[in-house]
């Protein structure tokens, strides 16, 4: 990718950069349940991260300012969505796509309730959650990549987790006849 | 009595937020109330089936998965239209080849409108500063390579606000060079065509030039490629100079 090219001065750097591009695509693919929209907001991130390079200050900061920038591209996707989308249709976007047969660990049940109930979660406390639970970032990395108050962080998660509690102890239900996935 | 443990607090422990003074106090707490620590266990578990649900995908199958999903997004469309590829004249087109192509298709059928809404807006924004736009390639992916030329076609023909042409550079480095290759490039006539713009240069990286000898393959250029010492002082000089950049 030109984008590893690009920051990747040694074969270390871009085993690196190959490292953080697959986690910032779990990231996307965490709040947008899409795999080609996660695609896409992974590369609009990195050619952005590109034209604004010199905003990088520290090369330790590099994956939390990707995310950041990772972010930005979310959060300008829902807003247009929002512009041209019924409310309807936003409820249905929202839902993990069927999952590929490709990987034997989506087959997994748990794995397909897990992601409705993300999914389901509102986009602000989806990102806060994913960022602490699958990036291990601390608060205040988080409370930095989303631009809120460390207090919101908390609240956020903690939201996030009861609700997340609550819908996967309830005893599961069949999907097919209760869920509109994606095809 | 103690007061009571907000579930913020125990997050805060599962997360590893808590200094050593709090955290020994909640554990010490912990030790004596057993519903303390079945809900500091639930959140654990909560936290560990959400960490299971979203595996880490391994950097290359990310990328072959994105590209198999472009594909098969030319079958799910019902926009798809028929795509802008002169079919090479080779007599052993592989089945892989044929995959590529298939892959090609579906690249530009699907995501046809969202890239020329993307492209759109790139070009508005290189006229509005200073009307240079650095095409990057660095893959010989027949559907990069396809995308690199197309949009360089496209490129070469647009004006700035006072009407002159763009300042157009396609850059080739690591395996995108072998697009700018004599003998090597599967599109060496659309090459050749793209030299009649006097806006647009199409250069490539020596240090490439030099690692693709160095693994034995004969580099001998294209007419009218340009060399230039390596593809990042390129970028990084041209991105100083405000040129807008577009990858491929």
């Amino acid at each position: 990718m030109s984008i590893l090219d690009f920051f990747g001065r040694s074969r270390q750097d871009e085993k690196l950069l190959k490292e953080q591009r697959a986690r910032l695509w779990r990231l996307a693919y965490a709040w947008c349940h899409d795999r080609a929209l996660a695609d896409d907001l992974v590369q609009e991130a990195l050619a952005k991260a590109i034209r604004h390079r010199d905003q990088l200050r520290e090369a330790q900061a590099l994956f939390a300012w990707l995310c950041a920038i990772l972010a930005h591209c979310w959060h300008d996707h829902l807003r247009s969505r929002r512009e041209h989308d019924d409310l309807e249709s936003v409820d249905e976007t929202a839902l993990p796509e069927t999952l590929s047969a490709e990987e034997d660990v989506a087959q997994n049940e748990l794995v397909r309730r897990v992601r409705e109930a993300v999914a389901a979660l509102p986009p602000g406390q989806r990102e806060v959650v994913t960022l602490v639970d699958l990036e291990e970032c601390s608060y205040a990395e988080v409370a930095a990549i989303l631009e809120i108050p460390i207090g919101t962080v908390m609240s956020r998660l903690s939201r996030a987790r009861a609700i997340l509690r609550e819908r996967l102890a309830e005893p599961p239900v069949r999907s097919a006849t209760v869920h509109r996935l994606k095809a | 009595m103690s007061t009571e443990i907000s579930d913020e607090i125990l997050g805060a422990y599962i997360d590893d937020e808590l200094d050593a003074a709090e955290r020994a106090r909640l554990l010490e707490r912990m030790m004596r109330e057993p519903v303390l620590a079945a809900r500091a266990c639930e959140l654990w578990k909560l936290k560990q089936m959400l960490r299971g649900a979203y595996p880490l995908p391994q950097a290359t199958q990310a990328e072959e998965a994105a590209s198999r999903r472009a594909s098969r997004r030319l079958e799910n469309s019902a926009l798809a239209r028929r795509p802008r590829i002169a079919l090479p004249a080779l007599p052993a087109l592989a089945a892989s080849a044929l995959l590529a192509l298939g892959t090609l298709a579906g690249w530009f059928a699907s995501a046809h409108f969202d890239e020329e809404r993307e492209l759109n807006r790139q070009i508005a924004e290189a006229r509005a500063a200073g009307g240079r736009i650095l095409l990057h390639i660095f893959s010989d992916a027949p559907a990069h390579m396809e995308t690199a030329l197309a949009k360089a076609e496209r490129l070469a023909q647009e004006r700035d606000a006072q009407g002159r042409p763009l300042r157009i550079e396609l850059l080739a480095n690591g395996p995108g060079l072998h697009l700018l290759r004599a003998g090597g490039s599967p599109y060496a006539e659309r090459i050749a065509a793209l030299r009649h713009y006097d806006n647009l240069r199409l250069v490539a990286c020596r240090e490439a030039i030099e690692r693709m000898r160095e693994r034995g393959i004969e580099v001998v250029l294209l007419p009218g490629v340009e060399e230039t010492g390596s593809a990042e002082n390129e970028l990084a000089e041209k991105l100083t100079q405000g040129w807008r950049y577009i990858q491929t």
